[in-house]
């Protein structure tokens, strides 16, 4: 093993690092200037997502090319780079570049919208940035795992830090969340431990890459093998919430704190996604493409049905937002659809499709969340849709960006959302998906109908008096300049994103 | 060493037991399988000795205990149970018997018979009663508890409450098994060794919480709880100390770590002196000798930290509920932790069975490592002794386990009770981090050693290691009397002082 | 004669074990009293121990002794009597028809599919057993398991081993977070 390879992974040392000093600061400093947390907590966040960048741009300039998307399409020609480092534990491609730099973003702005909460102290402590930072970098060793253990290892620092997230609200529903996200966390991650010791028992094997290469055990211990990949595929569909396994979605999203409902709507599927893309496309690929992509398409459809049918009677947005999630779960399998005939072009291609449908669901959902998280003067959070009434009036510019998440989400032209959707339509289409592609984009047309609600909600409908004879009050929300920065910034980056959908694409070449 | 797997299945220990049961069996009733009886036989040999090791180290220890106390105490102790007027009382009533005139045929046999013995009870009274007067009170009180009622309370747990002193005593007469009571004479060398320990006594904690529970008495659950929070705890400064030996010989099995010690230069001589057991061979393991003792103290529940008993507190802990022979195996069970622990502390930090004396060593020594062993004609990779020196070995293993054993009834005797949180803060805030950068310390220690040794030669880097070690023992000692002795006391402690001396004076004019 | 003696005294004393475990994770679930049931997961855990000396991995058995038994069944003891209600610490299960149908039918589903596994794989399983048998008799005196493994563990896979330290932080992170209370 080559050691000095090991600063490849040097964002996810400085996320760290920045975690460790969060956690220690909290404990030298006095109890008003608790407000530094959330910013060193950021400023780890930023670091982290600066060295990614200087990592990419650094292997660029000494290759003469950016790296492959993924370590299967890598080039075996002389000099050019080999993405698996470490011993083949990590793979430093494009897809764990996106995935990285997706859960880099997600820990900033699920921090920023976190950092308002002085009035909750366990949510300002620095214990609670500390695993948000420690969720980050599970995520990001996540998005370079490249065999069974690291993958193990980094799902479970990321699915830990989240469990004790989902509970950091000390009341009823926040402890709930966190049981339920626990026990059935805890049960996939054991579907998924199963699956790969059949595996591992099977072939002898741990890289993704490898386990699949035919081989005469891979023909006598053919049914270990299906029953370990059946199992690995729950565990991994459990955790991104697809659909026959997306019970515990809307409880647990609902009851935990809105920041980090926010980071597990984002990174933690994102890192999920991580998972799954690189099972698609590395370990089974177009070489299985047969055996295992009409499961990965009827999950798709009935994920997309689920999620959308389900969201069109929530009452309590955040719930709504849940149920949106499972959804664009849903639109997001169609991404990894793989035709048993797709070279490795192709199949970069849908894969960069997919992660720009993971950036622009990140942006907008997070953005969303962030709203959704703001108090209201009475006390109330933004979370039913009776508490929108009249935020146009109070709140223009919040309102609008929300109406604009909402717009993105229900996936409508000039946003990021459209062509999210747009991309990988096309590439479950290029795959010879038709039919679940079609369903796609009419269960996305059904979506309008819910996410107008909102719309609807703080432009048309009139604000009801909360006490009888007493003037009507709009929502008037406390919220500070960190909000400000992700609201303000997330419905840019959501409106940026649709005018130029080829721009994170145009940065990487 | 061996591993576990193969002790278990083939009688490693005993397999000359085989070949002799084999034979025996296999003239006598040809129909039997005369291997399967001595595979079986052969199994339950270690178990027997370990089982009579058990009772050997509970009653002795049992004894010493109360002879420690009565002499910290200014007391007699036991000095009753002499051999003649308890197993020979009932000789004498049945010479009594035979001298009166209905005496029947029988009884004046057996008194016929019986007088002689009467002679050998004068002489054993005369020798081993003088020596260790009272010595058979263990017998006493083993009798006495086996005729005992033995009481389960109506709302107790019944199958719980049965089993739990079982598994008590189960932990730790399973460590018995692996400890290395010499060169040759041990029951088993496991290649984990140590591990295998550190993994069988961590039962006794379910064992304790069990009969906590199963009692349902209010006494009997806190004690339990205490004593299995006491015990999950400790056991990582003693993990932490385990793991430093193993770091510093190499190697998990017990003899392995006994060998270690030797000092052995290339061409197969030992050093073998004292200076050469670990506890001296770095300030670091000089600094955790005492930490793994102390944990060591707090694991078997002993005085300081015999919080989950407390009689003040809790009547008698988790054992209150229980009564003649279940309340037996607890304090078999205990006397058993005792021993292992102060056992493995000898293993790991003062030479195993080594008796600290080169020459006799070498001297004992028939085939040194390196050499090739005529019974096998294999190289010998561990010296082979002459059987006294076996025999030494044994002898200075059970002096310097007992002598560990005797400070903690001393402590037992001398120091009050620690408070639960005393107890903890002690642990997790003082024992842990020491424990844990003596580790880091000792790691460190064997990655420089191989350069000074290259640099500056390996005697030097010996005497260097054992004059740092020296000093830093010196230094220890000179603080500690300081402490006791010279130090300037508070007028709260120059009181307390004179009332204890005072104390003293008093109890010594008194007569018993 | 006396070797294959050791190895049916050997396929005795593994059936034993697993006759232990098997039980005793039937307990588990079938138990009325939580405690019960916390108890019988250790003599489990005990069985599953057993289980590895016969895979020869005398390591793992004692780490699962020490890890599982001596620590996490103390702790979930310790939840169950610390937390309310110890006294009335049973639970009674819904027994209802439609569960036991449904757990007898996917009972009886894994069970065929093993069985299946079983007669697919008997004789891979039979020459990987062969050859394990055959190293390690070669090996054993020379390189027992633990001294590979130790070099397995701080050489090849050094990095997981270290990822796994980020998990154990994480998790310390975390019960600090729960416990933790405010001072304000």
């Amino acid at each position: 093993m080559n050691w000095s390879e090991l600063s490849e992974l040097l964002p996810v040392g400085v996320v760290l690092a920045a975690a460790l000093v969060v956690v220690f600061l909290d404990l030298v400093i006095a109890h008003k200037d608790r407000y530094a947390l959330p910013m060193v907590a950021l400023a780890g966040c930023v670091l982290g997502l600066g060295s990614l960048i200087q990592n990419y741009l650094s292997l660029t300039t000494y290759y003469k090319q950016s790296p492959p998307w993924f370590s299967g399409a890598a080039e075996t020609a002389a000099g050019a780079f080999n993405p698996l480092i470490l011993g083949g534990h990590f793979s430093i491609d494009l897809f764990g570049f996106a995935i990285a730099g997706v859960a880099l973003l997600a820990g900033a702005l699920s921090v920023l919208s976190s950092a308002h909460e002085e009035d909750d102290s366990a949510l300002s402590s620095g214990e609670y940035y500390g695993l948000i930072l420690l969720a980050v970098a599970g995520m990001m060793l996540l998005g370079f795992a490249h065999d069974f253990l690291t993958l193990l290892v980094s799902l479970e620092i990321m699915s830990i830090s989240t469990y004790i997230l989902a509970g950091s609200r000390r009341d009823l529903k926040s402890g709930e969340a966190a049981l339920k996200y626990l026990v059935l966390g805890a049960f996939s991650t054991a579907f998924l431990m199963m699956g790969i010791a059949f595996i591992y028992g099977a072939t002898g094997k741990l890289s993704l890459s490898e386990v699949l290469i035919p081989s005469e055990q891979l023909v006598s211990s053919a049914f270990l093998i299906r029953g370990g990949l059946a199992l690995l595929l729950v565990g991994v569909l459990f955790k991104v919430g697809a659909a026959p396994f997306h019970f515990w979605i809307p409880d647990v999203y609902e009851g935990a704190p809105t920041g980090v409902t926010g980071l597990m709507a984002t990174g933690v599927k994102a890192a999920a996604f991580a998972v799954l893309g690189r099972l698609a496309f590395e370990t089974f690929g177009p070489r299985y493409a047969h055996d295992w992509a009409w499961l990965f398409a009827a999950a798709a459809v009935l994920t997309m049905a689920v999620g959308n049918f389900l969201a069109l009677r929530q009452e309590n947005v955040k719930r709504m937002l849940a149920y949106s999630g499972i959804a664009h779960t849903g639109y997001l399998l169609l991404g990894f659809l793989v035709s048993p005939n797709a070279d490795g072009i192709m199949l970069a291609d849908q894969l960069q499709n997919a992660v720009f449908y993971l950036l622009a669901y990140a942006l907008m959902t997070l953005g969303a969340f962030g709203v959704v998280g703001l108090v209201r003067e009475d006390g109330r959070r933004l979370e039913r849709l009776e508490d929108f009434a009249g935020l146009s009036k109070e709140h223009p510019g919040l309102a609008l960006c929300m109406a604009m998440f909402m717009f993105s989400l229900a996936g409508l032209p000039p946003f990021a959302g459209f062509f999210a959707k747009f991309l990988v339509f096309k590439s479950a289409v290029d795959a010879g998906y038709v039919l679940p592609a079609v369903l796609g984009v009419l269960t996305s047309v059904a979506s309008m109908a819910y996410y107008l609600r909102v719309v609807r909600a703080m432009y048309v409908d009139p604000v009801r008096a909360t006490k009888p004879g007493e003037a009507p009050a709009g929502a008037r929300c406390r919220y500070s300049w960190t909000t400000n920065l992700l609201i303000y910034g997330a419905g840019l980056a959501t409106i940026l994103l649709g005018l130029f959908p080829s721009g994170p694409t145009f940065l990487l070449r | 060493m061996v591993p576990l797997y193969e002790w278990l299945l083939q009688g490693e220990a005993s397999r000359w037991v085989v070949d002799a049961i084999v034979k025996l069996f296999g003239m006598a009733w040809i129909h039997i399988q005369p291997e399967s009886v001595a595979m079986v036989i052969a199994a339950l040999i270690p178990v027997l000795i370990a089982f009579g090791l058990i009772q050997a180290v509970a009653g002795g220890s049992t004894y010493i205990e109360r002879k420690v106390a009565a002499d910290i105490q200014r007391r007699v102790g036991p000095n009753q149970c002499q051999p003649s007027n308890f197993l020979g009382a009932v000789f004498s009533e049945a010479i009594e018997r035979a001298g009166r005139p209905n005496a029947r045929p029988g009884e004046k046999l057996f008194a016929k018979l019986a007088a002689p013995l009467v002679g050998v009870f004068k002489l054993l009274d005369a020798t081993l009663g003088r020596w260790l007067p009272g010595l058979l009170i263990f017998l006493a009180d083993g009798i006495k508890l086996i005729m005992k009622e033995d009481l389960v309370p109506a709302a107790a747990d019944k199958p719980m409450f049965k089993l739990a002193p079982t598994i008590v005593l189960a932990s730790a007469f399973g460590a018995l098994a692996a400890l290395p009571y010499s060169d040759r004479f041990y029951i088993a060398d496991f290649n984990i060794g140590v591990f295998y320990i550190a993994a069988i006594t961590s039962i006794e904690a379910i064992g304790i919480l069990m009969a906590g529970w199963a009692s349902n008495n209010k006494w009997a659950l806190l004690g339990g709880m205490r004593s299995a929070a006491q015990i999950v705890s400790y056991e990582i400064p003693v993990g932490l100390a385990l793991l430093t030996g193993i770091v510093i010989s190499g190697t998990m099995s017990m003899q392995g770590m006994t060998v270690a010690q030797f000092g052995f230069d290339g061409a197969g001589w030992s050093e073998g002196w004292v200076w050469n057991w670990n506890v001296f061979s770095s300030p670091f393991m000089f600094v955790l000798f005492p930490v793994y003792y102390l944990a060591a103290l707090a694991e078997c529940n002993r005085t300081p930290f015999d919080i989950p008993e407390a009689e003040s507190e809790l009547v008698a802990g988790y054992h209150t509920e229980y009564s003649g022979m279940r309340f037996a195996f607890f304090f078999m069970a205990e006397y058993a932790m005792m021993c292992v622990t102060c056992a493995i502390a000898v293993t790991i930090f003062l030479g195993g069975w080594s008796t600290g004396f080169a020459p006799f060593e070498n001297w004992a020594m028939q085939v040194r490592p390196g050499e090739i062993n005529p019974a096998t004609g294999l190289v010998a990779t561990a010296p082979i002794f002459s059987i006294w020196g076996s025999l030494m070995h044994l002898a200075a293993f059970l002096i310097k386990t007992y002598a560990l054993v005797f400070v903690m009834m001393w402590i037992r005797w001398t120091l009050p009770r620690f408070r639960v949180d005393q107890m903890m803060t002690l642990c997790w805030k003082k024992l842990i981090p020491l424990g844990m950068s003596c580790l880091v310390g000792v790691s460190g220690w064997m990655l420089v050693r191989p350069y000074v040794a290259e640099k500056y030669g390996a005697d030097a880097l010996n005497n260097a290691t054992a004059g740092i070690s020296c000093a830093v023992c010196l230094l220890s000692g000179i603080g500690i009397i300081w402490w006791f002795g010279f130090k300037k006391l508070s007028p709260d402690e120059q009181k307390s002082r004179k009332l204890l001396v005072e104390g003293n004076v008093i109890a010594q004019g008194t007569k018993f | 004669m006396v070797r294959a003696m050791h190895s049916m005294l050997a396929t005795l004393l593994f059936w034993i074990v697993v006759l232990m475990t098997v039980t005793a994770a039937t307990f588990v679930v079938v138990a009325r009293n939580i405690l019960h049931a916390a108890f019988a997961l250790a003599v489990a855990f005990l069985g599953v121990a057993g289980i590895y000396i016969f895979l020869h991995a005398d390591f793992l058995a004692a780490v699962q002794l020490i890890v599982y038994v001596g620590g996490i069944i103390v702790l979930v003891m310790f939840a169950i009597m610390f937390s309310a209600h110890t006294q009335e610490g049973t639970v009674e299960p819904r027994r209802t028809w439609l569960a036991l149908g449904g757990g007898a039918l996917v009972a009886g589903v894994v069970l065929a599919a093993t069985i299946m596994l079983i007669n697919r794989l008997q004789v891979p399983l039979a020459e990987a057993n062969a050859h394990a048998d055959a190293a390690y008799r070669t090996t054993a005196s020379a390189a027992p398991g633990e001294i590979a493994l130790g070099h397995v563990l701080l050489g090849e896979y050094l990095l997981p081993f270290e990822v796994a330290s980020i998990l154990i932080l994480a998790a310390l992170v975390g019960a600090v977070a729960i416990v933790r209370k405010e001072t304000r």
